[in-house]
C-alpha cells in the first residue's frame, strides 16, 4: 500500500461522499432548509427593533415620500437659503459696531459732564 | 449585534454545509429523523452562541457542535438500549426482546428498496459508520469537509497529532473494509 494508493482511495471516497449529498430526497432537503430558516430567524430576533427590515423599509419609504413632496413643492419657488458663515460674521460685526458706538457715546458724555 | 450582512453571510454558510452535515449525522447515528434533529440543533447552537465570531471560525465550530450532538445521541441510545433490555419481555430462549428492533421497519427497509440501494456508496457509508467514533470524525472532517489538520483539531478538541493518528487509522480500516469494492 503506497501513499499514492491512499491518495487515490481518499479522492474516490471524497467524490462518492459528495455525490451522496446531491441525492437527498426532496423531503429531507425541504426540512433542512426549514431548519436553516429557523436558525437564521433566531438571529434576526436578536436584532434591535429599529434595525429589522420590516421596520426600516416603511421608514425609508416615508423618508423618500417626504423628500419627493419637498422637491415637488420647492419647484419654481425661491431657492432655499441658509445663513452661511459670511452672513453670520457680518451679523457679529454689526453687533460689535453697535457696542463701539455705545462706548464712544458714553466716553463723550463723560467728557461733557466733566466739563 | 447582528446586522443584515451578518445574517446573509450566516445563511449562506449554513446553506453550504447543511446537506453534508446531515449525511455525516445520518451515517453516524443511522437514523434520518435523528440526523435531522441533530443538524437543526447544531444550526441553532451555532447561531445563538457563535454568530458574532468571525466567519472564518464558523466551520470548525459548526462541526464541533455537530460532533457533540452526535456523541450525545450515541449516549442516549446506549441508555435507551439498557432501559429496554431491563424492562423488555424475554423471548423463549431467555434473551430480552427489543421492541424497537422487532417493530415493523420503514418502507425503505423492504427488500426491493434495499436491493436498489445496495452498492458501493452504501457500502462506503456503512463502513464509515462502523469506524470508531474518533476515527470516523477525523476521516469525515478531513476528507469530506476538507478541513485541514489544525481546523480538524479545533472541531474534535484534540491535538493535531491525534487527528493525524485517527485519520491514518481510519483510511487503513476503510481500505480493508472496502477491499471488495476497489476497482
Amino acid at each position: 500500500m503506497t501513499n499514492a494508493d491512499d491518495d487515490l482511495f481518499v479522492e474516490k471516497t471524497r467524490q462518492a461522499l459528495r455525490d451522496s449529498e446531491n441525492e437527498l430526497d426532496a423531503d429531507v432537503q425541504s426540512r433542512l432548509r426549514q431548519a436553516r430558516r429557523q436558525a437564521v430567524a433566531s438571529l434576526e430576533a436578536r436584532r434591535p427593533v429599529f434595525l429589522r427590515p420590516w421596520v426600516l423599509a416603511p421608514i425609508g419609504s416615508m423618508a423618500a415620500v417626504a423628500l419627493a413632496v419637498g422637491l415637488y413643492l420647492g419647484q419654481g419657488g425661491e431657492e432655499l437659503s441658509f445663513p452661511g458663515d459670511e452672513a453670520f460674521t457680518v451679523a457679529q460685526d454689526m453687533e460689535l459696531l453697535d457696542e463701539l458706538e455705545f462706548v464712544a457715546w458714553m466716553v463723550l458724555e463723560d467728557e461733557r459732564a466733566s466739563g | 449585534m447582528a446586522d443584515a450582512a451578518n445574517v446573509a453571510e450566516l445563511n449562506e454558510f449554513l446553506a453550504g454545509v447543511e446537506k453534508r452535515a446531515f449525511r455525516m449525522a445520518q451515517i453516524a447515528v443511522k437514523d434520518t429523523e435523528e440526523a435531522l434533529d441533530i443538524v437543526q440543533d447544531t444550526m441553532l447552537t451555532l447561531v445563538r452562541k457563535y454568530a458574532e465570531k468571525p466567519a472564518a471560525e464558523w466551520r470548525p465550530l459548526f462541526y464541533r457542535i455537530l460532533k457533540n450532538r452526535i456523541t450525545d445521541s450515541h449516549r442516549r441510545n446506549v441508555v435507551r438500549r439498557k432501559v429496554i433490555a431491563w424492562f423488555a419481555p424475554s423471548s423463549d430462549d431467555g434473551e430480552p426482546l427489543d421492541p424497537i428492533e422487532n417493530a415493523p421497519g420503514r418502507e425503505s427497509d423492504t427488500p426491493d428498496v434495499r436491493m436498489a440501494l445496495d452498492g458501493a456508496r452504501d457500502a462506503l457509508s456503512t463502513a464509515i459508520g462502523r469506524l470508531p467514533n474518533r476515527q470516523r470524525e477525523a476521516f469525515m472532517l478531513r476528507v469530506w469537509e476538507g478541513l485541514n489538520v489544525a481546523q480538524t483539531s479545533v472541531a474534535m478538541r484534540c491535538s493535531e497529532g491525534s487527528v493525524k493518528t485517527h485519520y491514518s487509522r481510519a483510511v487503513h480500516s476503510l481500505r480493508e473494509l472496502l477491499e471488495d469494492y476497489r476497482s
